[in-house]
């Protein structure tokens, strides 16, 4: 039972190592004798995980909301025209590395949650956007031509056959935007974002592997536990 | 009463619809027909406004469609296109019930309906719960006229309902049409490739050629005296007498003040039915047979007698 559920014994993996990661200290210590501090403790884990689980999901939510609504937009009559700019657009901000965009937001913003924030929302947007393109445009015209002459109107047509039809592209798209955040929020540490990369880059600065490696492993499950999610929401979607 | 007031629609250069007048009377089946590109799927498009004209107008029982908000007229006009296009994400209950959700029918109204509706178009309610994937060909296209016809529409459009389907279904399919517009009465334009097709349903073919208005009749008078040479070529040239026997039946030429012995045809086997008969059997005349019991004689005169 909880073999055929990843996602479930993979979530309790994360959960059980960031509430219990204290009681590890042994185990750190005997990895590397050398450290006077084998656990980090500088913030606890339940908090940067809760940090870094809100920076992710919050900046996911908006990059699907903005994609998903510049894609629509972009696939009406009115805003045909805005198309090939909004893939262009959304290529481009793909192709900046998300330190850049990290480095360029911190002059305009300060230091904290909100430059990753931004640089996260940046960065998920692509995804989201292209797939929810493809998804539209892979509903068949006879479709479109059959809900027009059955008398949708345009809002009805979107809500009722379009977007249920593009759902499976555009989770696809919201998947992938999501685990790249949750990857890349990892960064946001070095301008002063409290999450899970924390430990990792004070644990690169100070020579500290233990740390890299607490902070490592839970972003990585996190990344792996949220992956699986989608995957469990994927197969409940109705097969066409 | 459907009527096309000179209609005119043009793409760049081209004129798609040129000019066509025509008068349907409520509760015929108008068959649309011609060489391809003659302009027939784009007349039936202008009648639902999928595309607006360039000039001219379409009434619909008195009122101008074009003067109707698009919406709404739409959902007054059944629309059929020949590759279905069933929703594939809703069952078919869901697909049929597509126009009455529109409209905001009660739930109780749109089951009643949609039970009605699997019944006149022929499939067991069994279907109902079924997606459009499930079903072969010809149920779904008999999905597809059902869900046309939920919300009682005035007006049935058709574009090649049947062009996708084995010979065999389509003339069930057929049989089914009839059927359901001899009980429901609807106003049905129907674009057809099929010569056959358009004999055998229409009460009005109207044929169409670079996007003209060439000639519009019933059927028996469209092959006694075609307009054109070109008609008379698309209804099988020297071979158009051979599609005149599709337009009457056995018992409208039957003597019915005498009998032969034999196997009776059926009086409303068509006359093409009857001729085939007479060469297996190496005869000249049949007896008939009507649904009161009535006998009779049909002889090859008969047959050809004008």
């Amino acid at each position: 039972m909880l073999l055929a559920r990843p996602a479930a014994w993979v979530g309790a993996l994360f959960l059980g190592l960031t509430f219990g990661m204290d009681r590890l200290a042994p185990l750190f210590s005997w990895l590397y004798p050398d450290l006077d501090r084998p656990v980090y403790t500088r913030a606890g884990f339940p908090e940067l995980a809760l940090s870094h689980a809100l920076l992710a999901g919050s900046a996911s939510l908006v990059a699907t909301l903005i994609g998903i609504g510049a894609a629509v937009l972009a696939t009406r009559r009115a805003g045909r025209a805005f198309a090939p700019s909004l893939q262009a657009l959304t290529s481009i901000a793909q192709t900046f590395p998300p330190v850049a965009v990290l480095a360029l937001a911190v002059p305009a913003t300060g230091y904290g949650a909100l430059p990753t924030l931004i640089a996260l929302i940046l960065y998920g947007l692509m995804p989201v956007t292209s797939a929810t393109l493809a998804g539209l445009a892979s509903v068949p015209a006879a479709l479109r031509e059959a809900a027009d002459g059955s008398g949708f109107s345009p809002v009805a047509r979107l809500w009722q056959v379009e977007l249920p039809l593009a759902a499976p592209l555009i989770l696809a798209g919201v998947r992938t935007s999501t685990i790249i955040g949750i990857g890349t929020a990892t960064i946001g540490s070095t301008v002063g974002a409290l999450t899970l990369g924390s430990p990792i880059i004070d644990g690169l600065s100070g020579s500290n592997p233990a740390y890299v490696l607490q902070g490592t492993v839970l972003v990585a499950l996190f990344a792996i536990f949220v992956d699986l999610l989608f995957g469990e929401i994927e197969r409940r979607l109705p097969r066409l | 009463m459907i009527r096309l007031d000179h209609l005119t629609k043009r793409y760049g250069a081209t004129v798609a619809v040129d000019d066509v007048s025509l008068d349907i009377p409520a509760g015929a089946i108008c068959a649309l027909v011609g060489p391809s590109g003659a302009g027939k799927s784009t007349l039936l498009r202008l009648i639902n406004r999928l595309i607006e004209p360039d000039g001219g107008c379409v009434q619909i029982g008195g009122a101008e469609a074009g003067t109707l908000p698009v919406v709404a007229l739409r959902r007054r006009i059944g629309y059929v296109i020949q590759s279905v296009g069933l929703f594939p994400h809703w069952s078919v209950a869901r697909n049929i019930a597509t126009v009455p959700r529109l409209l905001g029918w009660e739930t109780a109204r749109i089951e009643r309906r949609i039970d009605q509706l699997l019944d006149l178009v022929g499939l067991p309610p069994s279907l109902a719960t079924r997606y459009p994937h499930e079903l072969s060909g010809g149920q779904q296209q008999r999905v597809g006229v059902a869900r046309a016809l939920a919300a009682e529409p005035e007006l049935l459009l058709m574009d090649e309902p049947f062009g996708a389907v084995d010979p065999v279904t389509r003339r069930t399919l057929q049989d089914a049409l009839l059927e359901i517009q001899a009980r429901t009465g609807t106003t049905i334009i129907l674009v057809t490739h099929d010569v056959d097709e358009a004999v055998r349903l229409g009460t009005v073919i109207a044929f169409l050629s670079h996007g003209r208005l060439v000639q519009a009749a019933s059927p028996a008078e469209m092959l006694r005296a075609p307009a054109s040479a070109e008609v008379a070529a698309f209804f099988g040239g020297p071979r158009l007498g051979l599609r005149l026997l599709q337009t009457a039946s056995a018992g409208e030429r039957a003597d019915f003040a005498r009998t032969i012995a034999g196997e009776p045809v059926e009086a409303e086997a068509m006359l093409d039915e009857v001729v085939a008969r007479m060469a297996a059997a190496g005869v000249t005349s049949l007896p008939v047979k009507d649904g009161q019991g009535r006998r009779g004689v049909i002889s090859l005169d008969d047959v050809v007698a004008r």
